[in-house]
């Protein structure tokens, strides 16, 4: 069933430019998965999607699932212009919410109101203006030619992980603790 | 019964079925539609390769089928076809604004200080009965030039590779749509059952070997069926691979076990109707044929050694420029339809002299040999030959100048492109550029003319074919076009 939603929300662990390079939104995926598993109510499955970041207290599940936003494709080539690549990413984002929650393709409003298209082109950027808010690039950080994600990243460890990074964190403070009790003691 | 049973199947369509085609998921009148369609599911009948579409062509075409050689990465128009003398007396003056007119620049020449004006180093002459100017880089090409019409008033929008190369194959810049080919595919159909009808070669520049690569997206179908797409051959080892059977497989079980898996899969059309079901039967068969057609194809020990000699020392290397030409050529005579050779190695930011003296060599004695070789077999009088890359370059030099060497950054406002053959109004200069070789001043030409032009050659009016897609019935020029009738016979 998840698959139907990848698709449509453009999921791929790779940036679509070019030789198409790889990143890593696996993460994302796991939880559209996970989502329908546990019967997530759709209100929550958007909310999640399109804000989760926003949400007071936002738990890393919660801004995982805003990685709806970023399956965008990521222009890595050499020359690209910056301003130029941050737009068509925020008018893929517009393009993306309106076919997958609206049902509507927000293509043709975004240079014309067309006669038979029940979204004009002043709604479209109107909806443009929530997503150009943000400050990110639009184009693919010098690090994600190799593979990496481009920021803003999240961190994803399992809760085997976390447990060994606390016990080591916990390791490194008595360390910490040991070497700085006074000498002579 | 069997039409109770697709009722009943209604929701099992697929994503495919239901974004590609919205028409097949209105009800049981779409379903019937289905059901009638022309395509066979049934294992006992072979599909044969896709006819085209009724009604196509739109009229007698003048070209049978095309042969586009894409110069991957943008070969600068000043330095082969495009002279700009006068512009010795303004050697490494900066670029004028009122030349310039505030054009975007890509962000590796963008944070200049200065413009420095670079004439070309090479060396023009008129050649042919048209008096066609052609580069010193372009001997061979300079004695075919009664064949030839030059485009010098092409423009584009994108100024970066990947969108430029888009824009030119699908008609946006923005990955997804249909290539050239697929649409020529999808609207004609394959003349030749036993090979696909859109075939893609690429090489190696000698110019500039590290050069960006190509992608296979950009002989996609895009939203329309797979089977359309390009099939590209390799330029390293077998150009098809698996072309012979497993040891103990001989041919006739290949066929019981393609027949058997036919039928499996039609019987999963059956259940799920997904057309792409039929792409994967009908490219299996493909597949089949071509283990019987393609070792045929590429055997060149039948061509003498004169026409060898022709296309150059390195038609013996398989996978380069010149190979890759006789290999059209054979593709042509096998009334392929859309063959594409895809030569990189184009993208001179620094260096220029000496990476196009690499190109020119790698192509221009190929090109010119293709075209006399088509002649010589009355082919080139319905075989449309188009040579160009993705933009021109810039008359100001990207990073440092001097008497021997430059570099050009990309120039989306005028470039040139070469055509030949079916159709055709040869010894033809077409259009002009200003004396800086930076704006358009004449017959502007653009992407999508060209395109519009192609399909024209091809008996296809480009406005009429179209295909549904999430609403829209989208074609290779979008909104935009027009037949260049100044370049056509």
């Amino acid at each position: 069933m998840a698959l139907t939603w990848l698709d449509y929300a453009r999921y791929a662990d790779s940036n679509g430019y070019q030789s198409d390079g790889s990143r890593d939104m696996w993460a994302w995926r796991d939880w559209t998965i996970n989502a329908y598993n546990r019967n997530l109510p759709f209100d929550q499955f958007t909310i999640q999607q399109i804000a989760g970041d926003l949400l007071p207290d936002a738990t890393r599940d919660q801004i995982i699932a805003t990685g709806f936003n970023r399956n965008h494709r990521l222009n890595g080539e050499g020359g690209r212009i910056v301003e130029e690549w941050f737009v068509e990413t925020v008018i893929d984002r517009v393009e993306t919410t309106g076919l997958t929650w609206l049902g509507l393709t927000f293509n043709c409003c975004r240079c014309h109101d067309h006669k038979y298209a029940p979204i004009t082109q002043r709604e479209f950027y109107q909806m443009f203006a929530f997503f150009n808010s943000n400050d990110e690039s639009g184009v693919l950080a010098p690090n994600g030619k190799n593979g990496d994600n481009t920021e803003p990243t999240i961190s994803v460890s399992t809760p085997e992980q976390d447990a060994e990074l606390a016990r080591l964190q916990d390791q490194e403070r008595d360390a910490e603790d040991a070497a700085n009790w006074p000498r002579g003691h | 019964m069997k039409n109770k049973q697709q009722l009943a199947l209604q929701d099992a369509l697929n994503r495919r079925v239901f974004r590609g085609n919205s028409s097949r998921v209105m009800g049981t009148a779409a379903l019937a539609a289905m059901l009638q369609s022309d395509r066979p599911v049934s294992a006992v009948d072979v599909p044969q390769a896709h006819a085209g579409l009724p009604g196509l062509p739109h009229f007698v075409p003048q070209a049978k089928r095309i042969i586009y050689l894409f110069q991957s990465g943008a070969p600068s128009q000043m330095d082969l076809f495009d002279p700009k003398p006068q512009l010795e007396k303004h050697y490494n003056e900066d670029l004028p604004d009122s030349i310039r007119k505030g054009q975007r620049l890509t962000t590796m020449t963008s944070g200049q200080s200065k413009f420095p004006v670079a004439p070309s180093i090479f060396k023009f002459a008129q050649h042919g009965e048209s008096g066609m100017w052609l580069s010193e880089l372009m001997p061979h090409m300079a004695k075919v030039a009664d064949d030839l019409c030059m485009i010098r008033s092409m423009h584009t929008e994108a100024i970066n590779h990947d969108p430029a190369i888009t824009f030119f194959q699908t008609g946006n810049q923005l990955a997804g749509r249909p290539s050239i080919g697929a649409w020529a595919s999808y609207g004609l159909g394959s003349v030749n059952q036993d090979l696909p009808a859109y075939v893609v070669l690429t090489s190696f520049g000698s110019g500039r070997p590290n050069d960006q690569p190509l992608y296979d997206r950009l002989w996609g179908a895009g939203f329309l069926p797979a089977e359309h797409q390009g099939v590209k051959f390799r330029n390293i080892g077998d150009p098809v691979l698996y072309l012979s059977n497993p040891p103990g497989v001989d041919r006739e079980t290949r066929r019981s076990t393609l027949d058997r898996l036919s039928a499996l899969n039609s019987k999963r059309f059956e259940q799920v109707g997904d057309p792409e079901i039929q792409t994967r039967i009908a490219q299996y068969e493909m597949a089949f044929r071509m283990q019987a057609s393609v070792p045929d194809l590429l055997d060149v020990s039948d061509e003498p050694k004169h026409v060898l000699e022709q296309y150059g020392a390195d038609v013996n290397r398989p996978g380069s420029y010149a190979s890759n030409c006789l290999l059209a050529r054979r593709l042509a005579e096998r009334d392929v339809r859309f063959v594409q050779l895809f030569h990189m190695g184009w993208d001179h930011h620094g260096g220029l002299p000496a990476a196009l003296k690499g190109q020119c060599r790698d192509t221009d004695q190929a090109t010119a040999a293709l075209i006399n070789d088509l002649k010589q077999r009355d082919l080139l009088k319905d075989t449309l030959i188009v040579w160009g890359g993705e933009f021109g370059r810039t008359v100001y030099s990207q990073g440092g100048l001097s008497k021997t060497n430059y570099g050009r950054d990309h120039h989306p406002r005028c470039f040139s492109v070469l055509m030949a053959g079916a159709g055709i109004k040869t010894g033809t200069t077409y259009g002009e550029t200003d004396d800086y070789g930076y704006n358009v001043v004449d017959k502007p030409v653009h992407v999508y003319n060209l395109n519009a032009t192609m399909m024209h050659l091809l008996g296809v009016e480009h406005t009429r074919l179209t295909y549904r897609y999430q609403g829209p019935d989208f074609r290779l020029t979008d909104i935009h076009g027009e037949v260049v009738e100044g370049v056509l016979a």
